[in-house]
């Protein structure tokens, strides 16, 4: 069955069950690989993607549910890594193997949207949902706040 | 029909109280220039902020990605929807202008600075038995957050509840009036949680079920038997507890600082805030409100007694948990059958067998009188509240159709509890697809 | 067949080839397609004249070092990178890195010495041959300057990319050629710790900017034209064997290709043979996985299915009242004045088993074709890759090609899996090149996971109240009974009688190496016994620490340092602790201060810790740094959260649900300082300030509560106190 989907500004009919989860679909049949795979469970957020701007485990909502609604993955930040978070995240290196930081950084943009300037408690309660298994935390919260220095997130 | 020689009733009642009050009524207190805050004691503010938590103030007075404490919050009630008020420090509109004794006089009595009644879906008939060195606390804290100028949103009263001289005879028939009293006979921890719960904390405004005349009574059996709030069903406070297991003061303590205990389910809805807030207090304060709950409660079972019944409690649900080899088969029902579809495809991936640290079996929302809560939390998912904050539940409002909600709630009620069907499950479907409350 | 798709291959390599200065081109890949090169991969015409087999420089100057390790997080790249450039003196802006090809190393005489990658070895025990290489490439092109200029070698400066000798000057681009050709009579030494530009100093990693906008690609995102997907699943109870399956039942599914049977292999390289398991292939991985969830497997799942933590742990605790199966006197004989007993002190700890769960589940892409075998892998090795698929293949392994990729963590997992052998087992039977993914699932079922632990420490004290004689009695698990001595056989406090004794429990679970192997558990034992022996002697344990390790230089600068940084202190209010632990591990002494907070409830507040490291040489303070707020967070997920509930002979918490993790809002603030011994030693990063750090939080805990925590995960000790 063809379900209809926007990602990234562009609509994608993609020919999957239709509740084959969102992650699935953007990874295997667009090929937007960056959004990661890495519990299925809506546990570690390394799927994280933004749907109709809020933070969403891609894992977790299948292809139908987002149909009509616009998805934002790492790829459609920007397109040259100049989102004040991704900025932030090269200044201070965050990344250490870097494959929670799409999820990481998705979750810390819709943080930023909604707090431009958060506290650290603020930050915990974003952030809890994703998992880095590097422990980058420390570098993660540096990164929100000197993101948020950077403003406009 | 019913309803509307009910509404007659109760605004001819509070009419005539009213009247009566109306001879009694609170002068305006003159206005001040706004208060400097960089004047406030930076300990007294500080105070106040945690006293703040513990009375919920944010909660009620911040709309949906509002400002904080600039109100406008729209709060269903059963006379028509309230909107909450701005207690930023605003001169124009907000508290700015109020001095210190307005301030007490609105917490102490239900009436603004010019004395006007105000609703009762404001706590003041709790937060009357604030002691003054703590309201003194709140308002400095309160006159030293930043300023908003958000002005309150119109109330959408039906008539006669439009009238704000009826409020004047609810304040004199149900706001008891005077400041929190300890019970010699108590300790002091009882004694400070019975302040908390019956004050600040406001814990009845929602556990107690609201009379005709929308007040929550202080006393009598109805005290914290379980109401309902903003659609939520909420579970007694007293020994009425649906809950399989009995609460103990230790189980207390951890679901009202982490927002779950494992053998009673995770706090959401309006409980969520509560919850968040308390995680931010003394934990000696949750203490204390353990002990005064426990009290309403009856005080513990004997441990003996408490023991066996979790032990057994724990063993039947663990058993019935979805995977579980010993789990009975679904039966061969059309409704029961489709229930367990719905079931294995959008909940069986976190609620199996081990996979939740609180089995299925064991919350209480699976022992409300109805569906409401179980359909508000799959609908609409968890937000966890601060103490567990990786405990969140994505919503399955959009994924799972009215029909297949109502399968489902019949299914896991049947399957993880021994309690009779649930009835009307299917219309409080629909209500609360609707959106209404 | 030597036709190379330049346009391709430009594009996945440019993907993974990551720049010294942080102004990149960025690149937004559309999918991350992998072309499969034919001829000798390693060759870019793009990247300039190779100089040797570890670094090109192209006409401009710009310099791509070929890096032999895995990027797995550890920021390898860069550390590679910063010493040939050290050598080579380039401008860090110039340079570039990219993975090293495993096809060449295994053809070509082994040319990097060794592609493995764990042990916190990379700077510590390879720096003098990649130094040596970047050394010798300088040479090359002073060599070949030298020649132009018709002077001799030794007048030739080579300085930032530039050559010069008086009023000469070139840049090592427009060498580069001419350098290719030079053979040099003597290899160069490596430059003195003074002389150092580059080394010692922060410099930012290199492969961030692929890391913050999705296009590094991990084995996960490879993706090869005409490609299937595939789900695995081994035995549940490792040592299982696959007894029938129904795909009758899930044939008629959308997308379903096919059905594959994995036969068990005897091992033949250490830690990869191949589990008996069946695998579903389809046109994507979720048809693929769904389809193998929904098929009706039976298992033989033989003797193991028995075990279960709850009956090794029994074992384990009654050998431990038993002289150990395996003993050495380490100096005395501790016995008979234990025997006579005193003032003695008794303790007993235990620790389970851990899995690695890097952020990527394991995956791999491989195909098989008449010609050749590729592969793209979860791996800490892409020459042992190769290996692997030859050997399953039963190809020459000049005909197989192991790719590097960006690893999403690997912490030991990667020198220890059987992945390899499925993907190019399924591709070889199904005749396409296939993607396999292990679910996280599978992931903790299958992995090789970090063994538990037990161990039993007496000792008696003498009238100083310092340990006259000890006997150590750690019971280990089977399969690497070495992991149990590690750190206690050759423990730093020097009690005058030490015996150190050995148990063995039997388990049906394959274990492997897990970030800090051996210490990781020996750690906690030792330093919170450590602990226990310093209080009960009267002594304040950084005191203690000091007296106990006289003369061990490393470890007293190490306790000096915490000493003057930490604050620490046993006198706190009740329900606040500070606890200190030393372990030396990797070739590096690293001590930890931790400072906690029990509420009356035991809610556990874990405030700071603090890492002072030496490890002798710092190359990367920021890079080390990192490394220390990685394997704090690792160590304290376990110490914390941990803990694989093993029964029925599996894992029965599989996913981030039951299996729980450090998550942001728990994460205390780790704090890293560098206690340097200066005297031409190189110690490891990558691990070592994991296995201090939960002794350390045990030992503030007893301070903080009075309570004495022996086991993990500490979380499930009620430490509720008054």
């Amino acid at each position: 069955m063809a379900v209809s989907i926007n990602v990234n500004g562009k609509v994608h009919d993609v020919e999957v069950e239709p509740e084959t989860p969102l992650l699935w679909v953007l990874r295997d049949t667009i090929g937007l690989t960056g959004t990661k795979y890495g519990c299925g469970i809506a546990q570690c957020g390394a799927c994280t993607v933004h749907v109709d701007g809020q933070p969403t485990k891609s894992c977790n909502v299948n292809a139908a549910s987002v149909v009509g609604k616009k998805v934002i993955t790492i790829e459609g930040l920007s397109p040259d890594s100049s989102h004040p978070v991704q900025k932030a995240w090269l200044e201070l290196t965050v990344p250490q193997c870097g494959y929670c930081q799409s999820g990481q950084i998705m979750s810390a943009v819709a943080l930023l949207r909604r707090s431009p300037n958060p506290s650290d408690r603020e930050i915990d309660a974003a952030m809890a949902d994703n998992i880095c298994r590097c422990g980058t935390y420390q570098q993660i919260r540096e990164g929100i706040h000197a993101a948020a220095k950077l403003g406009n997130a | 029909m019913k309803k509307a020689l009910v509404r007659i009733f109760v605004a001819l009642v509070l009419a005539g109280a009213g009247a009566i009050a109306w001879a009694m009524r609170f002068p305006e207190i003159a206005p001040i220039a706004k208060p400097d805050a960089a004047k406030f004691d930076k300990e007294l503010v500080k105070r106040g902020e945690k006293l703040a938590g513990l009375g919920n103030c944010h909660v009620c007075h911040t709309k949906p990605g509002g400002k904080e404490f600039a109100g406008g919050l729209a709060l269903p009630t059963p006379f028509g929807t309230i909107h909450t008020t701005n207690i930023t420090p605003d001169v124009e509109t907000g508290i700015g202008s109020w001095s210190e004794q307005a301030f007490i006089r609105a917490m102490h009595e239900g009436v603004d600075r010019h004395g006007r009644n105000l609703y009762p879906a404001f706590p003041f008939d709790y937060y009357s038995k604030v002691t003054e060195a703590d309201l003194k606390a709140i308002y400095a804290f309160l006159m030293s957050r930043p300023a908003v100028s958000q002005k309150p949103t119109d109330n959408s009263l039906a008539f006669p509840f439009n009238i704000r001289l009826l409020l004047a005879g609810w304040n004199f028939l149900f706001h008891e009036k005077g400041e929190f009293k300890p019970d010699p006979s108590k300790d002091a921890e009882w004694n400070r949680g019975a302040y908390l719960v019956e004050g600040l904390g406001h814990c009845g405004a929602c556990h107690t079920p609201r009379n005709m005349f929308g007040a929550a009574p202080k006393s009598g059996t109805n005290v914290y038997a379980g109401a309902v709030a903003e659609g939520w069903y909420v579970p007694p406070l007293n020994a009425s507890t649906p809950a399989p297991i009995p609460w103990t003061a230790k189980a207390l303590v951890n679901y009202l600082i982490d927002g779950w205990d494992g053998h009673h389910g995770i706090a959401a809805g309006p409980m969520t805030a509560v919850a968040t807030d308390l995680y931010e207090q003394s934990e000696d304060d949750v203490f204390a409100i353990a002990a005064y709950v426990m009290s309403i409660k009856g005080g513990p079972r004997p441990q003996a007694e408490q023991e066996k019944i979790t032990t057994e409690a724990l063993a039947t649900a663990t058993k019935l948990e979805w995977g579980h080899p010993e789990a009975p088969p679904v039966p061969n029902d059309p409704v029961m059958q489709k229930g367990a579809k719905v079931f294995e495809a959008q909940c069986s991936t976190c609620h199996k067998q081990g996979g939740k640290p609180a089995p299925l079996g064991l919350a209480t929302v699976l022992y409300a009188p109805d569906a409401s809560n179980l359909i508000l939390a799959t609908f609409k998912g968890i937000q966890p509240p601060r103490g567990v904050l990786d405990r969140s539940m994505p919503p399955r409002e959009a994924q799972i159709s009215d029909d297949e909600m109502t399968a489902l709630a019949t299914f896991i009620r049947a399957r993880f509890t021994k309690k009779p069907a649930w009835t009307g499950t299917e219309a409080l479907v629909k209500k609360i697809r609707s959106g209404a409350h | 067949m030597n036709q190379i798709d330049i346009s391709r291959r430009t594009f996945i390599r440019s993907s993974l080839a990551v720049g010294g200065g942080l102004m990149l081109g960025f690149h937004m890949p559309v999918s991350a397609e992998a072309a499969i090169v034919m001829g000798e991969p390693w060759k870019n015409p793009a990247e300039g004249v190779e100089i040797n087999a570890w670094l090109t420089i192209d006409n401009a100057g710009v310099v791509t070092i070929r890096c032999p390790h895995t990027e797995m997080g550890q920021g390898g790249m860069t550390s590679v990178a910063t010493l040939v450039a050290e050598e080579l003196d380039v401008p860090w802006a110039n340079v570039r890195c990219v993975l090293a090809d495993a096809n060449r190393f295994v053809t070509r005489g082994q040319e990097y010495k060794d592609m493995s990658t764990g042990g916190s070895n990379l700077v510590r025990n390879r720096h003098p041959h990649i130094l040596q290489a970047g050394a010798s490439a300088r040479e090359r092109l002073k060599e070949a300057a030298a020649k132009a200029w018709g002077v001799d070698r030794s007048k030739v400066v080579a300085k930032q990319g530039v050559l010069t000798s008086g009023d000469k000057k070139g840049t090592y681009g427009e060498f580069a050629t001419a350098a290719a050709a030079v053979t040099l009579s003597e290899e160069p030494k490596a430059k003195a710790y003074k002389d150092w530009w580059l080394l010692g100093k922060d410099t930012p990693r290199m492969d961030v900017a692929v890391k913050v906008n999705g296009s590094a690609i991990y084995p996960i995102d490879v993706r090869v034209p005409g490609m299937v997907y595939a789900a695995v699943k081994s035995s549940p109870v490792p040592g299982g064997k696959l007894k029938s399956f129904n795909f009758d039942a899930i044939k008629g599914r959308p997308g379903i290709l096919g059905v594959v049977e994995l036969k068990q292999t005897k091992a033949k390289l250490q830690n990869a043979d191949m589990r008996s398991a069946i695998a579903v292939v389809a046109d994507s991985f979720y048809r693929a996985k769904t389809a193998l969830d929904l098929m009706p497997i039976e298992w033989d799942l033989g003797p193991g299915a028995d075990n279960s933590f709850e009956k090794m742990d029994k074992l384990a605790r009654e050998l431990m009242d038993k002289d150990g199966q395996h003993a050495e006197e380490v100096r005395g004989d501790p016995r008979p004045i234990l025997a006579k007993g005193g003032k003695v002190v008794v303790g007993d700890y235990a620790r389970p088993y851990e899995c690695h769960v890097p952020m990527s589940p394991p995956a791999a892409v491989a195909s098989v074709t008449a010609e050749r075998v590729d592969i793209w892998s979860f791996t800490q090795n892409v020459a042992a890759t190769l290996l692997m698929a030859a050997d399953q293949t039963g190809r020459q392994p000049k005909d197989v090609y192991s790719h590097g990729v960006y690893q999403g963590g690997a912490f030991g997992l990667g020198n220890a899996i059987d992945l390899p052998r499925q993907a190019v087992e399924i591709s070889k039977q199904i005749g396409k090149p296939v993607k396999v993914i292990w679910t996280r699932e599978e992931n903790i079922l299958q992995a090789r996971a970090r063994p538990p632990i037990w161990a039993k420490f007496q000792a008696v004290l003498d009238d100083k109240g310092l340990p006259a004689a000890m006997i150590s009695r750690a019971i280990g698990e089977s399969e690497v009974p070495d992991y149990a001595d590690r750190g206690i056989a050759n423990m730093a406090y020097k009690v005058p009688h030490f015996r150190y004794e050995r148990h063995i429990v039997p388990s049906n679970m394959p274990i492997g190496p897990n970030r800090a192997p051996g210490n990781n558990n020996n750690g906690f034992t030792i330093e919170s016994f450590a602990d226990e022996m310093a209080i009960a002697g009267g002594w304040d344990p950084l005191e203690w620490r000091m007296k106990m390790t006289e003369g061990n230089e490393p470890w007293q600068r190490v306790l000096a340092k915490l000493k003057e940084v930490s604050g620490f202190t046993t006198k706190l209010p009740k329900g606040k602790g500070m606890g200190i632990a030393v372990v030396e591990s990797h070739g590096s002494v690293v001590g930890a201060c931790a400072t906690v907070e029990v509420s009356r409830r035991g809610a556990l507040t874990i405030e700071k810790i603090l890492i002072v490291s030496n490890s002798g040489y710092v190359i990367n303070p920021r890079a080390a740094s990192e490394q220390v707020y990685g394997s704090t967070a690792w160590e304290l997920s376990h110490a914390m959260y941990g803990g694989l509930n093993l029964q029925g002979g599996r894992y029965q918490n599989v996913n981030f649900d039951t299996y729980k993790l450090m998550r942001f809002p728990d994460m205390p603030t780790v704090e890293s300082v560098f206690a340097m011994s200066e005297n031409n030693w190189w110690g490891g990063f990558g691990e070592t300030a994991g296995p201090p750090t939960p002794p350390a939080v045990a030992n503030a805990i007893f301070f903080a509560t009075g309570k004495r925590i022996r086991t993990t995960p500490m979380l499930k000790h009620d430490l509720s106190w008054a």
